[in-house]
Parts: structure tokens; sequence; C-alpha cells
């Protein structure tokens, strides 16, 4: 399966995604802020970032264009409570507004993992 | 008064203030928190401090600034949005754009109250934060090593407020002993409650402490609907002014019914109040609602304030008694006004009114029913106070308020007010009431006060036929005719 990372502040959130993400059989990595994220990317390649937004030391955004200037990039679904509009058009693979189900979950974690062809600016 | 919101200039010599959120809070705290202030805001879980907390921050996002607000074991953000975005207050696009939800609990277990410190310093720099709030602030009593190291945290906070003008709410589900080390740090304290009155509710919020300003001290209380937490200060702590406007006896408003305002001299005093004091059923209504149409008659603005039935039913009931109400309505003159009458806050019910009452030149008013003003209060000891302050503010807007008050007795000799005290607040108070007489229910209309007057002293019967409220004599009285006033006829 895949390797994922999710970047999410809340730790009651984040510990439920992780459980959720190696029961489907993905290996999951998990950063706090922002920071440790882009370090935990660079150290462990992930296929799949899930990131939040609004995080402590660096926003999800900052990260975002950052990684979007890195080649190859991974695939990213941002997982917030913001607009989508806040995203401006900065591509990603998926966008889940928080709360979401489970369901939704799955099936945004599933089309980002395909072969990327061009990426999505869509909701 | 009431919640406006007027742009005051700042002397030089004051601190700035940052709005609440909620108007009528910057009007207990005399024109909102102190800028750069930390404060306090405590109470029992639901007592509304994650809304009051949130309100602060999109009421700074709508001036423009940027707010922070930190969990640190409460409520999930995607919960907490859940809950909000039905409020009037919500904008989603500020969700990240000038409102920034963080998780504070992992850095607070990782790196104790100094992680937790660095985290706020470096965000409130960045983002140019103007308004922070600190959800779980118990909680740091938890991983404080000692009372020291909380009171290093409070002071760190204290510059980093001081320095970047940002406004603090550490929202704690403990009201602080004043022997507690925040008690003495914090600008201010404000703790929510919630107690029982009946099977009913009722929220409080007490101003415990605030530096360096007035505010409105004691008990408040609040609801939380659709537009966040509406906090309502007591009235009689509000409005205390004695009004300018005082009653003149030289002019008189009718009341419509020519035999009652000849009991009266010619009508009621400019600018008093008068209570109708009766059974159910004796027609207080009726003497209340001819008392606007005759205003409206005269191109008087009249408004009906009621608890009972519709507008709708008003009319068709007062149509079957000889009283057109439909082309006041229509011309604009008389405004009926119906709320329900379940579980109700005084001090609500009054600002509603006063809004009311400010938004439109009302001469007359009636009050259909006094008990939503009176009952349902923490405090029953209020009622005298509460009434005194709603009347002067009444006649402050230069109203004549008629005011109806149900005895519970259907028919008989027991005069007692249920609203104990209300009855002496009042310039005027005139009673109807049902007696049983030669076997058949009878009703009589006596004035029990009529401050500057020489009022009819007679029990008089009346009817209430398809041509109205008419009275009779019931003992034998020396006519009386009625004063000439001067301009109202």
């Amino acid at each position: 399966m895949s390797r994922i990372l999710i970047v999410e502040d809340e730790e009651i959130l984040a510990a439920a995604l992780e459980d959720i993400l190696e029961d489907e059989g993905h290996h999951v990595r998990m950063a706090r802020n922002g920071l440790e994220s882009l370090e935990l990317i660079a150290r462990e390649r992930p296929e799949l970032v899930l990131l939040d937004l609004m995080l402590p030391l660096m926003d999800g955004l900052t990260v975002l264009k950052t990684l979007r200037r890195e080649s190859p990039a991974p695939a990213v679904v941002v997982v917030t409570s913001c607009e989508r509009a806040v995203l401006g058009d900065v591509p990603i693979q998926g966008f889940l507004r928080k709360p979401f189900s489970l369901d939704a979950l799955l099936r945004a974690v599933k089309a980002a993992l395909l072969p990327r062809r061009t990426p999505s600016t869509s909701r | 008064m009431g919640g406006s919101k007027e742009k005051q200039e700042t002397p030089q010599n004051e601190i700035p203030r940052i709005s609440s959120g909620t108007s009528y809070l910057d009007q207990i705290l005399a024109g909102g928190w102190l800028c750069g202030g930390i404060y306090i805001v405590a109470g029992p879980p639901g007592a509304g401090k994650t809304m009051l907390g949130n309100q602060f921050c999109f009421s700074a996002a709508d001036r423009g600034e940027a707010a922070l607000y930190v969990t640190l074991l409460t409520e999930t953000h995607s919960r907490m949005m859940l809950h909000l975005r039905s409020l009037a207050f919500f904008r989603s696009e500020y969700v990240g754009t000038r409102i920034y939800y963080l998780s504070g609990s992992v850095t607070l277990k990782d790196s104790g109250l100094s992680g937790l410190m660095e985290l706020l310093t470096r965000t409130v720099r960045e983002k140019r934060i103007k308004a922070l709030v600190l959800d779980g602030f118990t909680l740091l009593h938890t991983y404080a090593k000692s009372p020291l190291e909380l009171r290093e945290f409070l002071q760190g906070l204290s510059v980093l407020c001081e320095l970047t003008g940002c406004t603090t709410l550490l929202l704690s589900t403990e009201v602080n002993k004043a022997m507690d080390v925040e008690y003495a740090m914090v600008d201010g304290i404000l703790a929510l409650s919630a107690e029982l009155l009946g099977l009913k509710a009722i929220r409080g919020l007490e101003v415990i402490k605030f530096r360096g300003s007035n505010n409105i001290p004691g008990k408040h209380t609040f609801l939380i609907d659709e537009r966040g937490v509406n906090v309502y200060p007591r009235w009689e702590a509000v409005f205390r002014a004695t009004p300018k406007a005082v009653p003149d006896s030289s002019v008189r408003l009718r009341l419509g019914i020519p035999s009652v305002d000849a009991m009266c001299q010619g009508g009621l005093i400019t600018h008093s109040s008068t209570l109708l004091l009766g059974s159910p059923g004796a027609g207080k209504t009726i003497l209340g609602l001819s008392f606007l149409a005759e205003g409206a008659a005269r191109g008087e603005r009249g408004l009906y304030f009621g608890f009972a039935e519709s507008a709708e039913t008003l009319i068709r009931k007062m149509k079957s008694v000889g009283l057109d109400l439909a082309p006041h309505v229509e011309r604009g003159l008389l405004r009926l006004e119906v709320r329900a009458p379940v579980e109700t806050l005084p001090d609500a019910m009054v600002q509603e009114l006063m809004e009311h009452v400010s938004r439109h030149e009302y001469k007359r008013l009636f009050i259909d029913g006094l008990e939503p003003f009176s009952k349902e209060s923490i405090d029953p000891e209020r009622t005298p106070r509460f009434m005194s302050a709603l009347l002067n503010a009444l006649r402050a807007h230069h109203l004549t308020t008629l005011v109806t008050e149900q005895l519970h007795t259907l028919f008989g000799p027991d005069l007692r007010s249920p609203i104990q005290g209300a009855e002496a607040t009042f310039d005027n108070v005139i009673l109807l009431r049902l007696v049983e007489l030669d076997g058949r229910l009878r009703r009589l209309l006596s004035i029990l006060k009529m401050r500057d007057s020489d009022n009819d002293p007679f029990l008089r019967e009346f009817v209430i036929s398809d041509h109205g409220l008419q009275v009779r004599e019931l003992h034998k009285s020396p006519k009386r005719r009625p004063r000439k006033s001067r301009g109202r006829g």
C-alpha cells in the first residue's frame, strides 16, 4: 500500500485518521506542524500528504506552495475547516472540508493515489 | 441606551477598547475589553464560553483584524465549526484568512507551558493577531509544575499582549478563587452560570473583576440563540436617570371611551403610566386598544406590545366590539407587536421593547401583560426597581403608557396584585373586575389611584357589547364633567 503523511495539529483527529488509514493497509506517519511536515516529506518521501491548513509554526498553504516547487511532489489532499477559495489556484489532488465522513476520506485518498495525469483544482 | 454601537473618541489617557462581539456585553464593560488586556471567562461546560470566544474573534475579523483561537483540550475544530456555521456572526470566508484555529494540546504535552508560550508568541507576531482566545485554560494548572510557572506564563502573555496590542480571553471551566495565582494577574474575570428557576434554566453573567474601568456590577442574564450569546444588562442598573419629561396634568390623552375619560378628568395625563389591573375577561385589552385607537384617530402613533393573541385575532375580536383597528394599522398609526409569552427574560424583553420604541416616534404604548416582564426573573425582589426603571425609560421617550396585569381571582373581593410591589410604581391604577351581584356576574370599573387628579372615587358597572365598552353607574354619584384640557380635545 502507500506511504501517507498526516499533517494535523489536532491530536484526536490525527490519531483517528492514522487508525483508519492503517486499517486500510497504508503506512502512516504524522506531523504536528508545517515545519515538521517539510522535514518528514524530505526524509520519508510519502506518496500522499493529508494536509491541514491552519497549523502551528508554518501554515498549510506555505507548506503546499513549498511542495509545489519540489519534484517529484507528493499528492496532496487538503483537510481543513477553511473554504476552498483560501487555496487560490494552487493545484491539489483533493479537498476535504471538515467535518467529513469516513467514506469521503477514503474516496479522496483513493482518488489522490491514482496515477496522476493533470493536477486537479476541482472540489 | 440599549445596544447602540456609537463610536466614541478615546481620550489620550484612556486605553482603547475592543468589542466583545456582543453589544450589550460591551455596554456592561463600559465599552468592551481593554485593548491588550487578558481576561478569564469562566463557567461550567455548556455555559457559552466557546461561543463568546468565537464571537470575539469574528467581531475582530469583521473589523479586518486577525484573530487566533487556540484549543487545548476541547471539542475538535471541525465539531466547533459544525456548531458555529448556523450562527449569524459566522463567516466561513474568515476561517483560515482572518481567524486561525490551532490546537495547542500536543505542544503543551510535549513542551509544557514554555512551548505553548513560544507557539502563541510566534503566531501572534507572524499573523499580527489582535484577538486571542485560549480555550481550555484550566488545563494549564495540570501542566504547570508550580504556581510560579503559571505566574511566569501569564506574565509572558501579558507582555506579549501589551507589545502587540492583542487582547486575550482565557476560557476556563473553573471560577477562580481569590487566592488563585491568575486572579491577581489577569485584567478581568467574567463568570458564566446557569441556574434553575422551576424547570427553566436561566443563564447568568457576572463581572467579578474588571481592572481599569467602570462596569455594570452584579449579575446579568443572557440567552444563547441563532445570534450567539446575547447578554442583557439588568435594566434597573442601566437606566438610572430620572426622565426630563414629567407628567403634565394640563395635557391629557383620552382613552376613547367618554364615560371612562370623564372618570379620569378627561383622560390620562400625558407621559404618565397606568396599570390596568383586572380579572381575566374583564375588558383590559379592549380598554387598552381603545386608548391606542383614540390616539390613532388623532394622528398619534401607538404601539401594542402583547403576548396572548395574534394581530389578526386582536383586529377581529376588537371589530366585534365596535373597535375597528384595521384602518389605523394600514395607515401605520397603530403597530401590533405580539410575542410568545414562553420562557421570557425580562431584561431581553425590555431591551427589545426599547429598541422598538427608539426606532419609531410613538406617543402611546399599550403593554398587554406585565407578567413576561416581571415573572421568570431570578430575583422577584427586583420587580419594583425594574418596573420603575422601565416606566422612567418609557417616559423619557415621551410615551404615555398603559400596562395590564392579570388578577388570578376570577371574581370576588380579593385584590392582591400577583406581582408584589409593581402597582406602586405606576402613576395611575385602574381596576377592572368581575363581581357576583343579584345572581349574575357584573363587570366593575374603579380608579384606585390617579396621580395629580381629582378622579372619580366610585365603583361603576360597565358592559361590553358590539358598541364597545360602556360604563353605567352602580352607585349614585355626582355628575362629572370632563375638565377642559389643552390641545387634545
